[in-house]
């Protein structure tokens, strides 16, 4: 089962990173199919958030097609992305390991990695080159 | 809510319980010993008997009744302080009212419920206060034979019951006006004793018109001259009329003549002889041969053409002024209840 | 939809200073609604008037449809925890729910029995030695366990550390998860009020600044950056709350239900802290603005 947590000061909406870090654990596959979201009240209960936001993420996901409600029991992952990645993502992130050891071992600190990391995702190329 | 209203009252009770109780243990012990001694004096045989059981009665527990007198003088006030003022003022004061109002009773329920289980029960209280005291001091009372006294009258049967709603009401009062407790309870002891002496001294004489009793001059009052800067003068003490509340004693004569110094430079010259200034200043020095009978001669003059007016409120009228007393200050206390109601549910808004 | 509180042209005068006035408001059930406001803005105010504890001085206000404390069936219906929750310290912890339970007719004494094991509180405890957190528990659970169909809460955790304030709002959250009920909560702690509540209503200066649901006030307002540059030629539909001019920039937040198509502004979206201080230093600026006016004359 996913726990949420939310961040006061970033910016972004309760009921967006609770959309989001729903898929982020669908992508990184904590989340399967037939796995159920924790209930509207579990979440009320541990992170004190109003339960209409938790209800209008979890449409919101319903809505994409990735999870449906049953209702009297829960909410469910109906869909996920590429299952096929799972396999993928284990070597990229040994790779991606093996590359912050190398940054850190060049003296780069913390953020001069993530700035690294993400400036270089932001202009690498959109597309997949064939 | 009558049940809620009691529960917040509960140490307020205890205290008070707790004293009533004490007083009654008091009582119990010395009441017995007192009623035996009465219970002889009526059948006493011998005048010697008598007089030594009245004073027996009347000296033993003095300091026990003078004691219990005070207590129930005071009673009504630390019903006031007690139960009045912190009545509503420590709900306005911690804020409690906002709790309290925002429950699922309106307000003027919750108002007058708390007025009327607080108020009877100040009323209950002060009621078997003062019926203790008036069983235990039956037989000093009977022997004193003065119950317009501040020892009978103020705080037996029905003005003590008065008293007590009144000083409640004040306290309440005063509570709402100055929403803090302190304060409140300290105006309630001024505005209560200054209510109460007022009362006594200026308004209780005149409850009922006093009755007017003419008679001969009578030596019972007893008598004398005295000595002024402005001459001689004739003084007559009042009659001591058993249970009744006698205000002064006046010598009038025809059309209201009175007995001035003029009168007795005519009328009595022998007696002026006798009469000398005491340390040269006012007072009564009667001195030398044939003094005495100068002075009965002058009496007697004197009760030949003069009579003796007594203003006073007879004994039968003990129970009326007790009613009338005790409901003015219970009328007093309900108008100021119905003040603070009207007051807490329209002003404190 | 029935409306948890309507007020029309509402006004709270203390002698000849308004604590509140013309608060015109129209808050739908189902809500849970953040009241905003600097201190003395007049929230307490109007929660006072919605309680009954106060009577309006102009206009009216109806609460659930029905006048406040018009009646025990009213007054029921409204759970309410009133700022530094008050509660008597002479009583025990069971001898406040056995008053709970002697003045509602709907108290629910089990719901009450199990919060406060729940909490961990001593039944026999003395109100007045509880903690702050502990108070407030108290007082919340008195509110509840009476089942209304709104909660006010008046700073309800200003005085509260930071974990007992999150578990003060995660049990108020839970409750309205389960029992749909309505609450109008007052703050100034905006971070907290952008977790638990979907509807805001900002006061200032005894004025109602805005009122809205969060969503719809947050898709409505933007802040415009661009060139300084007068702000009269924006579309009339562009209602401007504040603007703040330096040198070569102009900062502009404003309210348009269209959007703002002029490529000379670059538009951001608006955070919920951001929308409440710029109605708050919107009211403050007419107050300057009144006050500069009254000198000049």
């Amino acid at each position: 089962m996913i726990e949420f947590r939310l961040n006061g000061n970033c910016g972004v909406s309760p009921y967006q990173q609770i959309v989001q870090q729903v898929k982020s654990a669908l992508r990184l596959g904590r989340l399967r199919v037939g796995d159920q979201l924790p209930t509207v009240k579990e979440v009320v209960g541990k992170v004190a958030i109003n339960p209409n936001t938790v209800l209008k993420a979890y449409r919101e996901l319903e809505h994409e097609g990735l999870v449906a409600a049953r209702p009297g029991i829960g909410t469910f992952v109906v869909n996920t992305f590429d299952e096929t990645t799972y396999a993928a993502q284990r070597t990229l992130r040994r790779s991606l390991e093996v590359w912050i050891e190398k940054a850190r071992r060049a003296g780069l600190d913390d953020e001069s990695i993530e700035a690294l990391f993400v400036d270089t995702f932001l202009f690498a190329p959109k597309e997949l080159v064939r | 809510m009558i049940r809620f209203a009691w529960r917040q009252f509960r140490l307020q009770v205890l205290v008070v319980s707790g004293l009533l109780v004490a007083v009654a243990v008091v009582l119990l012990i010395t009441g017995p010993h007192m009623a035996h001694l009465f219970g002889e004096l009526k059948n006493c045989k011998s005048k010697n008997d008598c007089s030594f059981l009245t004073t027996a009665i009347g000296t033993s527990n003095s300091d026990i009744d003078n004691f219990m007198t005070a207590t129930n003088l005071v009673f009504p006030a630390i019903i006031g302080i007690f139960w009045g003022a912190p009545l509503f003022a420590r709900e306005l004061e911690t804020g409690t009212y906002r709790l309290a109002w925002s429950q699922g009773v309106t307000r003027s329920k919750w108002i007058g419920c708390k007025l009327a289980v607080v108020g009877v029960a100040s009323m209950v209280a002060a009621g078997l206060m003062g019926w203790m005291l008036t069983w235990w001091s039956s037989p000093i009372d009977t022997v004193n034979a003065n119950r317009f006294g501040t020892q009978i009258y103020d705080t037996h049967y029905i003005v003590p019951i008065g008293y007590a709603a009144f000083a409640f009401a004040v306290g309440v009062a005063a509570g709402v006006l100055w929403r803090r407790t302190l304060p409140a309870m300290a105006t309630t002891l001024v505005v209560f004793v200054a209510a109460r002496i007022t009362f006594a001294q200026k308004l209780r004489p005149d409850l009922l018109s006093p009755v007017k009793l003419v008679s001969k001059l009578s030596r019972a009052g007893g008598y004398g001259f005295e000595q002024t800067p402005n001459g001689l003068h004739f003084i007559v003490g009042a009659e001591n009329l058993p249970n009744a509340l006698v205000f002064n004693a006046v010598v009038k004569g025809k059309h209201g003549a009175r007995v001035t110094s003029q009168w007795l430079q005519t009328n009595c010259p022998k007696l002026l002889i006798h009469v000398s200034p005491v340390g040269g200043r006012t007072g009564v020095g009667i001195k030398g041969n044939g003094a005495p009978k100068a002075f009965s001669e002058c009496v007697d003059k004197i009760a030949a053409n003069f009579h003796q007016v007594l203003t006073y409120q007879p004994a039968s009228r003990f129970w009326p002024f007790q009613w009338i007393e005790g409901s003015i200050f219970l009328g007093a206390g309900v108008a100021l209840c119905a003040f603070s109601y009207w007051w807490l549910r329209r002003r404190v808004a | 939809m029935s409306s948890a509180l309507a007020a029309i042209d509402l006004g709270k005068r203390y002698g000849r200073k308004w604590a509140l006035s013309k608060c015109t408001l129209d808050i739908p059930a189902g809500r849970v609604v953040g009241l905003v406001g600097p201190n003395g803005a007049g929230k307490t105010t109007l929660l006072h008037l919605a309680v009954g504890l106060l009577r309006p001085s102009t206009g009216s206000i109806t609460v659930l449809d029905q006048v406040p404390a018009c009646s025990a069936q009213q007054l029921g219906r409204i759970g309410f925890v009133a700022q530094d929750t008050p509660v008597y310290a002479g009583l025990s912890v069971a001898a406040h729910l056995q008053m709970g339970a002697a003045l509602n007719a709907s108290w629910d004494m089990q719901i009450a029995e199990r919060r406060i094991s729940d909490l961990g509180l001593d039944p026999k405890q003395h109100a007045g030695r509880l903690s702050g957190g502990q108070r407030a528990q108290l007082a919340l659970t008195l509110a509840i366990a009476k089942r209304p169909s709104l909660l006010l809460l008046d700073e309800p955790v200003a005085s509260l550390d930071p974990l007992a304030r999150r578990e003060f709002l995660a049990i108020l959250m839970d409750v309205v998860a389960e029992h749909n009920v309505s609450v109008i909560l007052s703050s100034h702690l905006v971070a907290d009020l952008e977790r638990v509540c979907d509807h805001l209503v900002v006061l200032a200066a005894s004025r109602v600044q805005v009122n809205g649901d969060i969503d719809d006030l947050l898709s409505t307002h933007h802040r415009l950056v661009g060139p300084r540059r007068d702000l009269d030629n924006l579309p009339d539909t562009v209602h401007v709350v504040e603007a703040s001019h330096t040198d070569r920039q102009t900062t502009v937040t404003v309210r348009s239900v269209d959007p703002i198509l002029d490529p000379v502004w670059s538009v951001e979206p608006l955070t919920m802290e951001d929308l409440v201080l710029a109605y708050m230093g919107q009211a403050e600026q007419q107050r300057r603005d009144l006050v500069r006016l009254k000198g000049g004359t």
